[in-house]
């Protein structure tokens, strides 16, 4: 019923994408291969994964990593080989394609050695680096017989779904991987066929964005609903979701997802009121933000719910809200002076919200002094550090204020609002941190600045250690074997065997596949290596990923089910600590019925 | 691949837009005495009761900037039945939506208005729903075998739609309005050369392929899709892709640019774009299919070169020369012939647009969408940036209704037969422009399958050799009527269709799928033309 367009736009951008992603990014690399280098050759067996048998008829194809020059390829024979001769030197994506079979990673095998694993987004599996001359011999590249996963998406009234996304999650405790395989799209009849590797899986049908609830004002007698993703069969998050086998080489069907709904607001509201302290031909504007509860710190970001207005001077009406819980705030660009109210929090709950009064007022001055460790050298010489206030709440108003420090450790920051903050201080040295943060001669608990009542006055006192404690290491597979290239590790405090977003670090892996965490403040801390794809380097992405994907995350039954992989470490000051991290989970090429 | 797939969003955007527009009176005070309706939702082919449709009110926005208007929402019962007991009087469009089914064709009564005045009771609003057609098929390669993760698409008809194969090769193309569409199964244009293969087997490779077997448009064979049936057994064999392929060489790129080209065939399946570095500036598009394009530096929107007009039939074309050149700034003048004072028709200012050829086709849209725009003073001055050289149609807009360009010249270029071809060295002389008084008319009445249409466009093309240039457009007033002034000699084609269908899905191709509608028109000074049109149809 509604737009199919769109979807059918991503899809065939995934399509296309798919097959064209490499060629595309390929160009950006000016590199080609040698083509004037002596030639190399490679030759090898593809092996049915489940018989151990040969498997003929299979198209090899060698595709250039770094430039656009032609393909290479090759037919797999009745005794499964394939060989291509005449290479220009250079490194190689292999791509397998056989109808009724699905490549599964970590299946390029050269005379009994993995090929390290490069393996990206789309799939494609094992790059090679062929030397000039080189002539490998003995390759084995192994197909499963993917599996069918087939079934229909049925709506409250057992109507068929047209339109939706079905995919598979690969999920806990096996792995935190989703999105490898292409998504399926139910037709008009409802119906979608999923082709997977055997393994097991949730299965999750994803409906569109409907209208927006608040929008709506409702007849008696109907019930408006909006549709949640849904996982088989019934299931809003895993606790009550069914794993479906994908079995070798045959057709599980019957996988009818019926999707789970909850109703919309039964009515809209509206908060009015006035704005105070807009300068003469300066023009305010109101957000407002919403949660569904105040406990989610934060669950639904909607700005354009809240059209921002200015009826009269001063005066403002955000209409069409849904029942919920609301972050206001007024904020005015009056010649280049930023003035703002303070952020007011309030329920939304059963009637109109009027008279409400938002003060603009310009941002308060803050200073402080910093006390570098001893000898007391600042962090780099010539460049001024910088002291940076950033807004604790995620909220889509966050903002952040920075101040350099002088040559005697003093900084002043302008332009700082209510709100609280989180205090950083850049560059550091390697393993330095914020040790303590003080206001007005008293410690701040957390480091978390309150200054929702507003920051005039605020003095503040920082001292950095340079005695961080530091992890560093290896990420290896579950058989032990160096994973470096699949994993990427994160960090994050525990508190009580809750997961504490405020305090995540990620990082990315040096040169040599080893993965480093410097500069942590002394504590406890849960150490995890998950696979690669699952956005990290910014908390936020990886905050929302989670808690879309994993629900259970922020929970004890979540982090009993990593204790395999996850380590938890305590930190204590100049601790140097080494850690061998095993991927959470792995790649679903298991045989297992 | 984007733009022209965005239709169907767009046009409900459109037609939000449009009910706020249309009626931008003030807020209705919520102490009016509520208002109530009801009605009943049907099925038009069995006239049986349509159970969980959804029937909206969407009020007018109180400013054009909020998309949150007051809606009312209601579904149907198991006997079609819907009521909104107490709905604040207003304007308000009526939207009814159920999956499985469509708007009814030709007529706009899916997106009603309703003016609904204080105490207003309507009891028996009657809205039908026509089900979705829907076509089926396999595709499969040389050997028979079916092919997985084709995309599958159903050009032309009242509703193009686009899906995939399964595992079995099979598709179904659901969601259709009922028309005529030609069924193509799509190869992905790989950028790569021709794989080499040294163990002694062939590669072979598949091309995008039309119903039943076909690589071309022209030679397809259009699918009926009927409303509430199932048009099975479209089976598709793949046919082997062309190894063509287009080279050449950039000159005149600025040492920091890495330019893209673009080979343009106005599909959505379009070649991918090349980027091209230095040294050399050397590109070269692999396994394109046959048929005909414009080659050219930048994107669609912001070219950088003349176009090349391409014709892939057999064989491959190499060593293309495009020169790279930075967009022309213009300057000119327009007067109207004998000295007579330039007249403008509306409140609007009057813009001359610089339309290049084959735009129409290029961009799937029936609007000036690309063409650039120069405002014309009080004075008949104008002047204008960012127009790459290549060949235009000029059009002007909201000047009085009998001025047409009578003449154009830009140093030794003369605008002849509706063409101005401006060179790189365009910009050092002055764009002189005439115009004539004595514009032709053309006018008529549109007719559908039941008399008369109103609301529904008349495209003007130049008769150049894309035929389908856009030189104007008209919507069709009460009783079908519809004028074009102002027109200037020349050959044209006129075309009357309805946007909703055709607006911005725009195919000289899958325009052989719709009956009716076109016209050859010949126009002489001061002509004053009658001509009725049949309004095209997909049915």
């Amino acid at each position: 019923m509604r737009r199919l367009s769109k979807l059918l736009i991503r899809i065939l951008w995934f399509c296309a994408a798919v097959v064209l992603g490499i060629s595309i990014s390929a160009q950006e690399f000016p590199a080609q291969p040698l083509l004037s280098a002596t030639p190399a050759s490679i030759a090898g067996t593809v092996i049915n994964s489940m018989t151990g048998g040969p498997l003929d008829s299979v198209h090899v194809t060698l595709l250039d990593y770094f430039g656009t020059s032609s393909p290479y390829g090759a037919m797999s024979d009745a005794q499964g080989h394939f060989s291509i001769a005449a290479l220009p030197p250079s490194d190689y994506i292999i791509r397998l394609e056989r109808r009724g079979f699905i490549v599964v990673s970590g299946q390029v095998v050269i005379s009994g050695k993995a090929v390290p694993r490069k393996k990206d987004y789309y799939g494609n599996d094992g790059t090679l680096e062929l030397k000039p001359g080189q002539q490998l011999q003995n390759v084995t590249v192994k197909m499963a017989p993917r599996a069918i996963l087939s079934g229909r998406v049925l709506d409250e009234y057992g109507d068929p779904v047209v339109g939706l996304y079905v995919e598979v999650l690969m999920l806990a405790p096996r792995t935190l991987e989703t999105r490898r395989w292409p998504p399926a799209l139910t037709n008009d009849r409802g119906e979608f066929r999923l082709s997977v590797p055997p393994g097991k899986y949730y299965l999750e049908a994803q409906p569109q964005l409907q209208f927006e609830p608040s929008q709506e004002l409702h007849s008696a007698n109907t019930i408006a609903t909006k549709y949640l993703r849904t996982m088989y069969p019934s299931a809003t998050d895993v606790s009550t979701a069914i794993l479906v086998a994908a079995r070798p080489g045959s057709e599980t069907s019957g996988l009818d997802i019926h999707l789970a709904w909850a109703p919309l607001p039964d009515r809209v509201l509206s908060i009015t009121g006035i704005i105070r302290g807009v300068p003469d031909g300066a023009e305010a504007i109101v957000d407002a933000e919403w949660t569904e509860s105040p406990s989610e710190r934060i669950d639904t970001i909607t700005p354009d719910r809240a059209v921002p207005s200015t009826l009269k001077a001063g005066e403002f009406q955000i209409r069409h809200l849904a029942p919920g819980h609301y972050r206001i705030l007024a904020r005015c660009d009056a010649g280049g002076h930023k003035l703002e109210s303070a952020i007011i929090e309030l329920p939304l709950t059963d009637s109109n919200i009027e008279n409400l009064i938002l003060v603009l007022a310009p941002g308060a001055e803050v200073t402080g002094r910093i006390q570098w460790p001893v000898p007391s050298l600042p962090p780099n010489k010539g460049k001024r550090a910088t002291v940076t206030l950033d807004t604790v709440e995620r909220q889509s108003f966050s903002h952040w204020q920075t101040g350099e420090v002088a040559p005697d450790g003093t900084f002043k920051i302008s332009e700082v609002f209510p709100s609280r903050y989180r205090v950083q201080v850049q560059p550091l040295l390697e393993n330095a941190y914020i040790k303590t943060v003080g206001m007005n001669g008293r410690p701040v608990e957390d480091g978390i600045l309150d200054f929702t009542n507003g920051a005039d006055g605020a003095s503040l006192k920082i001292t950095v250690s340079a005695n961080g404690g530091q992890v560093s290491g290896r990420v290896v597979d579950q058989e032990g074997e160096d994973s470096s290239s699949i994993g990427e590790v994160v960090m994050f405090r525990e508190q009580e065997g809750v997961v504490d977003f405020d305090h995540l670090y990620s990082t990315e892996r040096n040169s040599d596949g080893r993965y480093v965490i410097h500069g942590l403040p002394p504590g406890r801390y849960r150490l995890l290596a998950i696979p690669r794809g699952i956005p990290t380097n910014k908390a936020r992405g990886f905050e929302e990923f989670i808690k879309r994907n994993h629900p259970s995350i922020g929970t004890n039954e979540f982090l009993n089910q990593h204790r395999r992989s996850g380590e938890v470490i305590d930190i204590k000051e100049g601790d140097n600590i080494s850690k061998i991290l095993k991927v959470t989970g792995k790649d679903s090429d298991d045989t297992e019925e | 691949m984007i733009r022209r797939s965005s239709i169907v969003s767009s046009l409900s955007l459109a037609f939000l837009l449009a009910g706020a527009m249309a009626h931008a009176q003030s807020r209705s005070s919520t102490e009016l005495k509520p208002a109530s309706v009801a009605g009943r939702v049907t099925n038009s082919l069995t006239g049986d009761p349509l159970a969980h449709a959804h029937v909206a009110l969407r009020g007018e926005p109180a400013v054009w900037y909020d998309m949150h208007a007051d809606e009312y929402i209601a579904t149907t019962t198991a006997d079609g039945r819907f009521s909104f007991k107490s709905v604040t009087p207003g304007t308000y469009t009526v939207i009814v939506e159920r999956r499985g089914f469509g708007p009814l064709a030709d007529e706009h009564k899916n997106y009603q208005t309703l003016e609904l005045k204080p105490g207003d009771q309507i009891q028996d609003m009657a809205l039908q729903l026509v089900p979705d057609a829907v076509i089926t098929g396999h595709v499969v390669d040389g050997q028979g075998l079916p092919v997985e993760h084709i995309v599958v698409r159903a050009e032309g008809g009242a509703s193009p739609s686009v899906t995939f194969t399964d595992d079995e090769g099979e598709f179904r193309l659901g969601g259709l309005r009922a028309g005529r569409y030609l069924i193509k199964a799509e190869a992905y244009s790989q950028p790569l050369p021709p794989e080499i293969r040294t163990d002694g087997t062939v590669a072979v490779r598949y091309g995008s392929t039309y119903f039943p077997s076909s690589t071309s448009a022209k030679s397809a064979e259009p699918v009926q899709a009927r409303a509430g049936q199932e048009t099975r057994g479209i089976d598709i064999k793949l046919l082997p892709a062309s190894f063509l392929h287009v080279s050449g060489v950039l000159s005149n790129v600025p040492g920091d640019k890495q330019p893209w080209v673009i080979l343009d065939s106005g599909s959505p399946t379009a070649m991918p774009p090349v980027r091209v570095a230095g040294p050399g500036f050397k590109f070269a598009f692999w396994q394109v299919p046959p048929g005909h394009y414009q080659l050219f530096i930048g994107n669609r929107f912001f070219q950088r070169s003349a176009p090349a007009e391409i014709d892939l039939e057999s064989s491959s074309i190499e060593g293309i020369h495009l020169v790279y050149a930075e967009p022309l700034e213009l300057k000119g003048h327009v007067q109207v012939e004998g000295g007579a004072p330039m007249t403008s028709r509306s409140k609007f200012f009057p813009v001359l647009l610089f339309q290049p050829l084959g735009l129409t086709e290029r961009s799937g849209s029936l609007d000036h969408l690309g063409a650039e725009t120069a405002f014309i003073d009080p004075d008949g001055s104008f002047e204008t940036g960012n127009i790459p050289p290549g060949r235009y149609h000029l059009v002007l807009e909201n000047l009085a209704e009998n001025l047409y360009i009578k003449s154009a010249s830009l140093g030794e270029s003369e605008y002849k037969d509706g063409v101005l071809d401006l060179h790189s060295s365009a910009s050092q002389t002055a764009l002189e422009i005439e115009l004539g008084v004595n514009g032709a008319r053309i006018s008529g009445v549109v007719r559908g399958q039941q008399g008369p249409v109103a609301g529904v466009e008349v495209a003007l093309f130049f008769d150049d050799e894309y035929g389908f240039d856009l030189a104007g457009k008209a919507v069709t007033e009460a009783g079908g009527h519809y004028a074009f002034h102002g027109i200037a000699p020349g050959k044209y084609n006129l075309v009357a269709y309805d946007p909703k269908i055709l607006d911005r899905v725009w195919s000289s191709d899958t325009l052989a799928l719709y009956q009716g509608g076109k016209e050859k028109i010949d126009v002489a000074e001061n002509d004053n033309i009658s001509q009725d049109l049949k309004l095209l149809t997909s049915q």
